[in-house]
């Protein structure tokens, strides 16, 4: 698996209970890479190298005896958790104006404090005589004597 | 395990993590901090026995997720 005659494979290393593999920068940004590391510290020791300029090799230590198959699968996760970081970014930052937009518009838009004043103006127009404490009983509300009968 | 000595790249860990790094561990072994021109360089010794099978990981691990809350704002 490590021999890298299939660029469309995650080319990795095993060793004693570690699995490591290079990244190259172009393709995973480092806060992705950084957003990945951060899940995965409860489930392995992760370290970081520079092999050269533009990669950044992860090694990942099992924290108790794992199997070759064990460090592969969590090489693929973490590979997988890699691509879902990349995505969250992207969609980020594809999105960052509209979120800017909605909140700049709900805090300085006209729109809010109409909605502010209509809904002042619905609770004055309330009747509340029949509740002068404005304490509503739910058992009242329908009851009339309805307890024992 | 063995004394041992970690190398920090300049460009993938954040000073403020390896400093605290060394202050949070500090008290489970002697740790010096030197730098050079790439990295921060950890010389780890003296580790407690209770915790000389994972001290060193555990440094790194703690180093590493600082960084990654100082430079991704941490909710990754």
């Amino acid at each position: 698996m490590s021999d890298g005659a299939d660029d469309l494979e995650l080319v990795y290393d095993l060793g004693a209970r570690a699995v490591s593999f290079d990244l190259h920068e172009e393709l995973y940004a480092k806060e992705a890479v950084y957003g990945a590391a951060y899940l995965f510290v409860d489930r392995a020791y992760v370290f970081l190298t520079r092999p050269s300029d533009g990669h950044v090799r992860v090694r990942l230590r099992s924290r108790g005896a794992a199997t070759e198959d064990q460090l592969v699968a969590l090489a693929g996760e973490f590979a997988n958790e890699l691509l879902n970081q990349m995505v969250r970014r992207q969609v980020s930052e594809a999105t960052s104006q509209i979120r800017e937009y909605t909140l700049a518009r709900a805090f300085f838009g006209n729109d809010g404090r109409a909605s502010i004043d209509a809904l002042l103006a619905e609770l004055d127009a309330e009747d509340l005589d029949d509740d002068p404490l404005e304490i509503e009983v739910p058992w009242e509300r329908s009851g009339q004597g309805s307890v024992g009968g | 395990m063995a004394d041992a000595v970690v190398r920090f790249d300049r460009s993938l860990y954040a000073a403020d993590a390896v400093h605290a790094g060394v202050e949070a561990f500090g008290k489970f072994a002697r740790i010096a901090l030197s730098e050079d021109a790439d990295a921060f360089v950890l010389a780890v010794t003296e580790i407690d026995p209770r915790h000389e099978d994972v001290l060193v990981d555990e440094l790194a691990n703690y180093v590493l997720a600082e960084t990654a809350a100082s430079r991704s704002g941490g909710a990754a």
